[in-house]
This record gives C-alpha cells, sequence and structure tokens, in this order.
C-alpha cells in the first residue's frame, strides 16, 4: 500500500477520532477495517495525536487516547462529537456521486437518494448546478436484470476490432460506465474468461435459461489488446489530440508541427476508422506495412460513391 | 483546536507560545504554520484572519465552530444508507467522496453494487464548484486565451465534465479537462446564477448539432451489420428499410466536421446519400486522402 500524504493521513484522523468517541471505543480491528488501514498501523497514526493539547490546555490536559487490550478508548470531548465540514473536494465529490449513483439503472429518482442529495446540497451552501449525463441504453435494465438475477445469457455482439458480429454465452457479473459508455463484464464461454462488452454493441440478448454462480474477479477490465496487438507510431495533426483523450496510448511526443502518438491496435480495422476520421492530415510512420491503411480505406471507400453517382 | 475554542482570535506568536507546536518564532517554524493553515484550508476548514490594529497590525486566527462542524444534515437512517451505497456505486479517482462519506456514513454496505460508474475527478472541479458556490468569477486559460467566467454550473457527459458560465457577455461551454494551467477564484458575491439554469442544456447531446453552423439533413445508406446499432443509437431517424436488412436514415447534421467523422467511423458499412454537398465533403475527403499515399 502507498504511503498516505501527510494531508491525507490528517483527513483520516479528524475522521477517525469522532468515529471513535461517537462509538464509546473502538477495537484496533474494528478502525482498520472501517478506515482501510493496516492493524499494525492504526496505533501510530492515532499517536500523532496523543499530545495534542486541548482546552483549558497544559501538560494535563492533552487529547486522551487509552489503549486497554486492542480497545481504543477517546476522553470525550465537547469538540469531538460533531463530524468535521466537508471540505470543497469531499463536497463536491459526495454531490456528484450521489447524482450520478441516482442516473444509473435501478435507482428511485424520488427515493432516499434523491432527499439526501437535496439535504446534502442545502448543508453545502448556496447551491450551483451539477448534472450528472449518463445515458441509459435500452439493453440496461433487462442486462442490469441478469446480472443481479445470475441468469446466464447468449447475446450477438459487434466485436468492433474484428468488425463482424458473434454469437456469445456470457455470464454477467457487473455493469460499468467508463468513459460514458456502458458496459458489461462477463464470463465469456466462447473465450472461457472474463470479458467486457460494450452495452451499446450487444444485440438479442436471450436467457438461456442456465444460472451461474460465477463472482466478479477483475472488476477493472479495461481494454487491452491482446498479444496479436501491434505497436504502431501516428504522425497526427495537433488538431487531433482528441485521439490521445480517447484511446490508450504508449507514448506521446509533442512535435512544433505534429503529435507522434505510439500506440497499440488490434487489427487494422480499428486503425483505418482512426485514420478516416482524421483524415489526410494522419500517418502511419511505422510499421512499413500499415503505412498504406488509410489511403487504401480511402480509395476502397470512393470506389462506393463512385459506383453510387 | 486552539484555534477552534479561543474566545478571541490569535497572533502566530500567542500561538506559538500557548499551543507549544512550533519551535519558536522563527522563519522555519512560520512556514510549518503556513503549511498547516493551507493543509486545513484544503480540508475545508475556514481560518478566519483579522488585522489588530493595536499589535503592530499583526494578523489574528480564529476557527469558527460553525464553519469547523459538519452541519446537521438531518439524514434519516435510509437516507445515510442510500447515500453511502450511492457512492459506492461512483468510483472518482480521487476517492473525494469516500472521504466524505467517513464524515457522514455510519457502516459500510453490506454488498458491493452490481453497477459502477467510473468518473474522472480533476483537481479543478471543486475549486469551480465551490466558486460557483460562492458567486466568484474564475479566472482561468482556455483555448490559449486567459478568461475570466462567471461559472453557472457543472455537467458531466460521455465521460468528461464541462463547465458552463458567462465569458465575455456570452453563455459558454469549456471542457474541464482542457483548461490550462490553475483555476483562481476572485472575489465572492460578483455575479448572480441565472433562473433555473441547466448547465447540460448549453450543449446538444447531439456531437453533431454542435455549432453555429446551417442545419441540414443528411440521408445515410446504413448496411445490415451497423443497421441496429446506427437506429438504437440515433433514435430512429429510418425512412426506408431495405430488403438486405439495411436502411436508410435521415439524421440532422450542424457541425459537418462531426457528422463526417461519424459516417467515416461507420467505414464500408455507411454511404452518404443526400444533400450533394456533404456527399461532395466525405468525397473530396478520401481524395485528398488518397493523394498523399
Amino acid at each position: 500500500m502507498p504511503r498516505a500524504s501527510a494531508e491525507e493521513r490528517l483527513t483520516r484522523l479528524l475522521a477517525i477520532i469522532p468515529w471513535v468517541v461517537e462509538r464509546g471505543g473502538s477495537t484496533i480491528a474494528e478502525i482498520a477495517d472501517r478506515f482501510d488501514l493496516p492493524e499494525g498501523e492504526v496505533l501510530s497514526e492515532l499517536s500523532l495525536v496523543q499530545c495534542c493539547e486541548i482546552p483549558p490546555y497544559g501538560p494535563d490536559n492533552t487529547l486522551g487516547i487509552a489503549v486497554v487490550d486492542d480497545e481504543i478508548l477517546v476522553e470525550p470531548s465537547a469538540m469531538l462529537h460533531r463530524p468535521l465540514r466537508l471540505g470543497p473536494r469531499e463536497g463536491f465529490g459526495l454531490l456528484a456521486a450521489g447524482r450520478a449513483a441516482s442516473s444509473v439503472p435501478g435507482a428511485d429518482p424520488s427515493g432516499a437518494l434523491a432527499s439526501a442529495l437535496d439535504k446534502l446540497e442545502a448543508a453545502l451552501g448556496d447551491r450551483a448546478p451539477v448534472v450528472i449525463d449518463i445515458d441509459r441504453p435500452e439493453a440496461l435494465d433487462e442486462l442490469r436484470g441478469h446480472v443481479d438475477q445470475k441468469r446466464q445469457i447468449a447475446m450477438n455482439y459487434y466485436a468492433a476490432y474484428r468488425d463482424a458480429v458473434t454469437t456469445r454465452v456470457v455470464d454477467p457479473l457487473a455493469l460499468i460506465n467508463r468513459d460514458g459508455n456502458w458496459y458489461l463484464r462477463g464470463h465469456c464461454h466462447t473465450a472461457d474468461a472474463e470479458r467486457t462488452f460494450r452495452v451499446d454493441r450487444i444485440e438479442h440478448i436471450e436467457p438461456t435459461g442456465q444460472n451461474h454462480d460465477r463472482a466478479l474477479v477483475d472488476g477493472a477490465g479495461r481494454y487491452a489488446p491482446g498479444e496479436d496487438g501491434q505497436e504502431v507510431v501516428l504522425s497526427l495533426p495537433h488538431t487531433a489530440r482528441w485521439v490521445t483523450e480517447t484511446y490508450p496510448t504508449v507514448h506521446v511526443e509533442e512535435k512544433a508541427r505534429d503529435l507522434r502518438v505510439t500506440m497499440v491496435v488490434a487489427g487494422t480495422v480499428f486503425l483505418e476508422r482512426l485514420l478516416l476520421r482524421v483524415g489526410p492530415k494522419a500517418r502511419v510512420i511505422s510499421p512499413p506495412e500499415l503505412v498504406d491503411v488509410g489511403a487504401r480505406a480511402a480509395s476502397r471507400l470512393l470506389d462506393r460513391y463512385t459506383a453510387a453517382s | 483546536m486552539l484555534l477552534l475554542d479561543t474566545p478571541i482570535a490569535l497572533t502566530f506568536d500567542e500561538i506559538v507560545q500557548r499551543a507549544e507546536l512550533y519551535a519558536g518564532r522563527d522563519e522555519t517554524s512560520r512556514k510549518s504554520f503556513e503549511r498547516d493553515k493551507a493543509s486545513l484550508r484544503s480540508l475545508g476548514i475556514e481560518i478566519a484572519t483579522e488585522i489588530d490594529e493595536g499589535d503592530r497590525g499583526a494578523t489574528r486566527y480564529k476557527i469558527d465552530p460553525e464553519e469547523y462542524f459538519l452541519p446537521d444534515l438531518d439524514l434519516s437512517e435510509t437516507e445515510r444508507m442510500a447515500l453511502q451505497f450511492g457512492a459506492s456505486m461512483v468510483r472518482l479517482d480521487a476517492a473525494w467522496d469516500e472521504a466524505a462519506v467517513l464524515k457522514i456514513g455510519d457502516s459500510k454496505p453490506l454488498s458491493l453494487p452490481s453497477v459502477v460508474a467510473e468518473m474522472p475527478s480533476l483537481d479543478a472541479l471543486p475549486i469551480l464548484h465551490s466558486a460557483m458556490q460562492s458567486r466568484s468569477r474564475v479566472k482561468l486559460t482556455y483555448s490559449g486565451r486567459a478568461r475570466s467566467i462567471a461559472g453557472y454550473g457543472l455537467f458531466y457527459r460521455e465521460g468528461n465534465w464541462y463547465l458552463s458560465g458567462e465569458d465575455e457577455g456570452a453563455t459558454k461551454v469549456f471542457r474541464v479537462d482542457r483548461i490550462d494551467g490553475d483555476v483562481q477564484a476572485g472575489a465572492p458575491a460578483s455575479y448572480e446564477l441565472p433562473e433555473n439554469f441547466d448547465p447540460s442544456a448549453q450543449m446538444p447531446s447531439d456531437p453533431l448539432l454542435i455549432g453555429a453552423g446551417d442545419q441540414t439533413v443528411a440521408r445515410v445508406l446504413v448496411d445490415s451489420v451497423m443497421a441496429p446499432r446506427v437506429e438504437r443509437l440515433r433514435g430512429g431517424g429510418v425512412v426506408e428499410r431495405c430488403d438486405d436488412g439495411g436502411v436508410v436514415i435521415e439524421v440532422p447534421v450542424r457541425n459537418r466536421d462531426a457528422f463526417r467523422s461519424w459516417v467515416l467511423g461507420l467505414r464500408d458499412h455507411a454511404l452518404v446519400l443526400e444533400p450533394a454537398d456533404l456527399v461532395a465533403d466525405v468525397v473530396a475527403w478520401l481524395e485528398s486522402m488518397t493523394e498523399v499515399r
């Protein structure tokens, strides 16, 4: 676990003390569990405030922390009975998270979360609009039902890297909204491994009648090109910076005339799509066998327009 | 706690004397004091200052208990759990919400949610939000220009955060991750928020409609491979269904660059049929790509 910064430790400490006081004492294990700390670090964290003087001050009036067996007791003080005010980041973070949570499937827009958010917003001061606009694809509610009920499904899936529709049998495990897209994380029986599927590319969902008992193994499930991925170096105009904001890159070099972008692509379909969108100012620098990919794709599409005219 | 409890604000010298937190009145202690003040302020703890006319103009410091403690949210147990569980459904990069839950929460959710949203937490966001709450204009650099913006609202869409506000007399939208450098808040109470302002309504959700150009309608032939997906994503617009499963779809367009990017992203699966000027635009684009071969 990386070492927390002084500010993070202070934040945690300012939360631990009132929490322990409110309960009239807690065990080391409870504190470690609640605040995600190794048990061995609980005492060293609390020792930071052991010698803090409290009103009316003086050596006989320090913040009293006692350790009895493995239980931590904090001398009650009027100052410690109320939780601290939310900082700007905490306040905004909780508000944004709450608003996002109320946008996802299954949320009740007029339920307890909504009324809690109203109270939180009022407590934070003047209202400043924060709107979370998360779309809800048609299949989302249905998929959530399958995830929650652990129902195995068969589905058609448009695999963009192959540019083909495939049929999969999947044990659905979780739904994730990332970078504005919804993804289904599930165990794919074709690959016999966990895979991530973009929800807007899923069609014709049918329960197989089977239930599964799998649990999510890799909650992250971020896309990574497989062993067949190929590293390419692109020269892109500065106006195509969105490429580096949208897709994973290995390296980006700012040059006066262009951006040199190194990325791993899983096949030429993705590369064609990218080059067609960026246009004539995009070039493949390497590998040599892919230098013509954009021009060949453009030529192929031109033939279709010529035939249609 | 010294600053919280004191009935009168204290000078730095008095803090050194009473709290024994700092080694002395030297430069090192002063720097430590400044660092500690900054840390407390970053945690949302406001330190009030006043100038003491009778003590060589020394600055006095105090923390108002009402500014220090979380106001009673009056949450019911159900609301508290809903807020906690809601926060567990959302993963902010910087875990700001988790820190907040530590303050308001009581227990961990019983199970991990099956639906999770991941959102970027940019450093500028809480600064922009706080500035909006105090109606302070923000100074920032965007697209290479220094600006002074009256923030009206923040919204999140398609994986990005946006600031909607007034800049040079016009309401504009700025992508927060494209702000260059720091954001600085100016004096409070510098402007009024428009009534019932919806920040997300300032930018069309369809990228093809973003921009000030004239709107036209394109007719696009989409083949059977992509037709179901395009129809679903466009939310309709099909004017003709072909025997092979393809469709002709009508698409409103104001942003020609965005339209070209969208239609060429569909590669061989889409063909622009009308209007002629949009067809010519796509053809010219493709021709220029073949010329650099």
